[in-house]
């Protein structure tokens, strides 16, 4: 842990001159989470990508604010979410509301069968039904659950009261629950 | 709680959630942008490093120059009188006019007319004040037809005050022995 740690040091240092080589070492091994973040927020592949991408050259240009703080992961994690909103509002203004939005299907509750078969469950079902929520219930919990940010992080990043946020989370996860649970 | 299941369900998955991949050419797409950008890359740290000290000085040397100008600024009267030449002639001739009422009302103090003199006096340093603040209006570039205008007004009506307060001073005065009068008959 310790050693990959310098040996991201040395490669910042390298990134900070400019070496194009040590760049790209930088992307490699980071690409993949930082992907995946960007599409669960933005949904769309290509668009995932370029935010993607785009964060990586911002990450490189503003190299020089980063102090160290946290880690060069979550600062870069950080870019990511914050373009992948930026992203999702331009997305939410520009698009009619979804018809999943409006029709609100009624579950029943009765169902509570395969409910402790909950935490058997794999990532891949995870992450199609959390595509079938709502959007705000979807980036919310994507925050909260995969990339462990707390309230207080997850109001700012989506410009929300605290206690809004707080609700959203809760009605999300209890909406993916049972989303979950028909499913099973 | 039902939710906790949730929590319990993301723990164990943490980390196995990252199952996409971005199109094959991504790498290559990247270096193509990386290349495109050159040059960007080292400058940001160096430029912050001259532009702090350096604006700390500018901010400093703008203070400093502000304070001295607050110190060495002329009399608002003289300012005024260079922007506006005629506002102090009209100054001049108004001010003449209300110090000699002001003057014969001071005599009029007597013990049946202080209440309505305070006042008076009252009234006449609120008019005053706000001509101080047309004065600060002009120097600050306001409509200097209107402003003048206003100070015309302002000076207008604090003869017209001390005229009326003269006139009424005189009907209580005369009041009195009136009813003075009255008494003795």
């Amino acid at each position: 842990m310790n050693r990959t740690k310098e040996n991201t040091n040395a490669l910042l240092q390298l990134c900070l001159k400019g070496n194009q080589t040590a760049q790209l070492k930088v992307y490699d091994s980071y690409y993949k989470a930082m992907y995946n973040t960007a599409l669960r927020i933005v949904k769309d592949s290509a668009e995932a990508e370029d935010i993607m991408q785009e964060s990586f050259l911002s990450a490189f240009t503003k190299l020089g604010s980063f102090k160290g703080e946290v880690t060069f992961g979550s600062w870069l994690k950080r870019i990511v979410i914050n373009k992948s909103i930026y992203h999702y509002r331009k997305q939410q203004k520009k698009n009619e509301v979804a018809l999943d939005d409006v029709i609100y299907k009624i579950e029943d509750n009765d169902r509570v069968v395969s409910d402790h078969a909950i935490t058997e469950l794999k990532a891949q079902k995870v992450m199609e039904t959390m595509k079938l929520l709502k959007d705000n219930y979807r980036v919310s919990l994507t925050l909260h659950l995969i990339e462990g940010y707390d309230y207080e992080e997850i109001s700012s990043i989506m410009n929300i009261s605290y206690a809004n946020c707080r609700t959203t989370i809760s009605r999300a996860k209890e909406s993916l629950r049972k989303k979950l649970v028909i499913e099973n | 709680m039902e939710n906790d299941k949730l929590n319990i369900l993301f723990e164990k998955l943490q980390g196995t959630f990252d199952i996409e991949e971005p199109n094959n050419d991504h790498r290559q797409l990247f270096l193509e942008k990386l290349k495109a950008s050159k040059g960007v890359i080292s400058i940001r740290p160096k430029k912050k490093s001259w532009w702090r000290p350096l604006s700390i000085a500018a901010s400093i040397a703008v203070l400093c120059t502000m304070g001295i100008g607050l110190y060495n600024t002329p009399d608002i009267d003289q300012q005024v009188a260079k922007i506006l030449p005629e506002a102090s002639k009209i100054e001049l001739y108004f001010s003449g006019l209300i110090e000699e009422q002001v003057k014969q009302l001071e005599n009029e103090d007597k013990p049946e007319t202080k209440r309505i003199i305070e006042d008076t006096m009252i009234q006449l340093k609120k008019l005053e004040t706000n001509y101080i603040q047309l004065e600060q209006d002009l120097l600050n570039g306001g409509n200097s037809k209107l402003i003048l205008s206003a100070m015309i007004t302002n000076f207008q009506t604090r003869i017209d005050l001390l005229k009326d307060v003269l006139d009424q001073v005189e009907t209580i005065k005369n009041l009195k022995t009136h009813n003075d009068e009255q008494i003795t008959i």
